[in-house]
């Protein structure tokens, strides 16, 4: 097996178990339109029935991923049109992601979990989310600050006066605006690991942070 | 369903880590033999920390990760006369130092849900918060941390609006010698760890650079912390919802006007910030640095006055976002007519 075959299956596993990243999904997907496709495919099944067998948990028989390919195909908006093979290798991608999603869900509907409270529906989104996981460490001091211009009003339910104020629309941020945006963010940051680490909490190490981390310099 | 397996899946690669760690013990001829007796009650051994950490002398070299380039500290603890002394430094990037001074080593800290006078004598220790209804909290077993034994916990969040811990305590001392927060995939987010620890320190070693400084720690008893918090009670500005469990710990007000409330459920903490200076040029802005996430808007008051609240905490930033949407302008004397 060649390295990047080892690769591609090691890979593979991650997203059998949810834990590939956006790059690492982006490769299969493009795998799944050269020569690895079939191999891939197989693959991909035989995880998905040794994780249900371990689990003693059934698993769907057959490929549930060609079935759907094919019935996608037999759709007639799919067919090929010189507009959708213009579009070329994009359309491809998103049948392979629907089909691999698909196969997913399809697969993690046999787990016999019983149900979660309805509160927890909120909890799951955050931690598929999965709290920065990448992009975070592009920036050397380790932090990113997402900026949002979207108008925000004031909701004073306590307020006789419902104001309805809103701040005005700030699209297009200057250089200095986001620098002291981020500037005052960190601040913020600082100041809140400071004061966690004067108060007694057992599960923090006693030391207090100094007002500006020097990885931040 | 999906956040069950995620625990599941957690707590599986938590026990296989430690598994692993366990296999290689007799590998290394020179391993301590660990104490036998795993801890009755895991809480309780959480609980005893805080009074360790004050209680003991220590000296040794931290290393903390938070999502940036790891930070290294010389740290040392004494004792001296009814308090202690702990100054430590940064050994990394440019030089800073921090001496701060315990007057008094048995203070006891209460957590104080939002406080009136007469509650006072029911209010628990911060230490004895109920954690057990927020987290599952469960022994892993005896690990090497720092070349020493030391208890391995795991406190696996109930819900979601809080992060997974895995706690090192010395098994001799009952200090924390390592400290991780754990996304729900199990992804470490930041971790502080001691890499050196001896439990003794009589005089301190460690050279103060000129950029050191000095603070009091006073034990700011019950009565005090109280007249705090009930301060907080005149803020126009109020959070509705927060997770269950955490409680108002303290509250601060600066001279500029931020103000600062900060809360604990036992093992996390969040600051909501209001802010009548500063404002910024956009709406909204968030951001993260290793398990703490923060997020921020602009809102104004009915007269036009504009504020800057914050929540910043080690949190999920969707918890967060949950927690500073629940924002109210609530004035305080528009009560009275």
């Amino acid at each position: 097996m060649t390295e990047q075959q080892q690769r591609l299956k090691q890979t593979l596993s991650a997203l059998a178990d949810g834990e590939a990243n956006e790059l690492e999904l982006q490769r299969i997907l493009r795998e799944l339109d050269g020569d690895a496709a079939p191999l891939l495919r197989q693959r991909w099944q035989s995880y998905h029935q040794q994780r249900a067998l371990m689990r003693g948990e059934r698993f769907a028989a057959g490929d549930i991923s060609a079935a759907v390919s094919a019935a996608i195909a037999a759709e007639p908006a799919h067919r090929k049109s010189r507009w959708n093979s213009a579009l070329g290798s994009l359309s491809r991608v998103a049948v392979a992601a629907s089909v691999a999603l698909f196969a997913l869900v399809a697969v993690q509907q046999f787990d016999g979990v019983g149900n979660q409270p309805p509160a927890l529906e909120f909890a799951q989104e955050s931690l598929d989310a999965d709290h920065y996981n990448g992009p975070a460490l592009q920036f050397p001091s380790g932090f990113r600050p997402e900026l949002n211009a979207q108008t925000v009003s004031a909701r004073s339910a306590g307020s006789d006066r419902a104001s309805s104020a809103a701040l005005p629309l700030n699209v297009g941020m200057s250089e200095a605006d986001y620098l002291h945006s981020r500037s005052y963010l960190l601040n913020l940051l600082e100041r809140h690991q400071r004061q966690s680490a004067s108060i007694a909490n057992p599960a923090l190490l006693p030391v207090m942070l100094p007002a500006t981390l020097p990885s931040d310099r | 369903m999906r956040l069950f397996q995620a625990t599941k899946r957690l707590r599986r690669q938590l026990l296989a880590g430690l598994t692993a760690s366990a296999l290689c013990a007799p590998l290394l001829a020179a391993e301590p033999s660990p104490p036998a007796q795993a801890p009755s009650d895991p809480l309780q051994l959480l609980a005893g920390v805080t009074d360790a950490a004050r209680q003991q002398p220590y000296r040794g070299t931290i290393v903390l990760v938070q999502g940036g380039a790891p930070l290294s500290i010389a740290i040392e603890h004494r004792l001296v006369g009814e308090g202690s002394e702990l100054r430590y430094v940064a050994l990394d990037g440019a030089p800073f130092g921090m001496q701060l001074e315990y007057p008094d080593r048995d203070c006891q800290v209460f957590a104080d849900p939002v406080a009136s006078l007469a509650q006072l004598p029911q209010r628990p220790l911060l230490a004895q918060l109920p954690l057990q209804e927020y987290y599952q909290v469960e022994f892993l077993g005896v690990q090497r941390v720092a070349d020493r034994p030391s208890y391995a916990l795991v406190a696996l969040p109930k819900d979601a609006l809080r992060f997974a811990r895995r706690l090192f305590i010395d098994a001799k001392t009952g200090i924390l010698l390592r400290s991780e927060y754990l996304s729900g995939r199990g992804q470490l987010l930041a971790s502080s760890q001691f890499i050196a620890f001896h439990d003794s320190a009589e005089e301190f070693a460690i050279v103060a650079p000129a950029a050191t400084q000095a603070a009091v720690v006073e034990c700011r008893g019950a009565l005090e912390q109280s007249q705090r918090i009930a301060a907080a009670q005149h803020s126009n500005w109020r959070l509705n919802w927060w997770p269950q469990g955490f409680t108002l710990t303290d509250y601060r007000r600066e001279q500029s006007g931020l103000e600062s409330y900060m809360f604990s459920d036992g093992l996390a903490q969040f600051t909501f910030f209001v802010d009548p200076a500063n404002p910024l040029a956009v709406a909204s802005i968030g951001g993260a640095r290793g398990a703490t996430s923060a997020v921020i808007r602009q809102l104004q008051d009915p007269r036009g006055q504009q504020y800057t609240v914050s929540v910043v905490g080690e949190l999920p930033r969707a918890a967060a976002e949950q927690i500073l949407s629940s924002v109210k302008f609530n004035p305080v004397r528009a009560a009275t007519p």
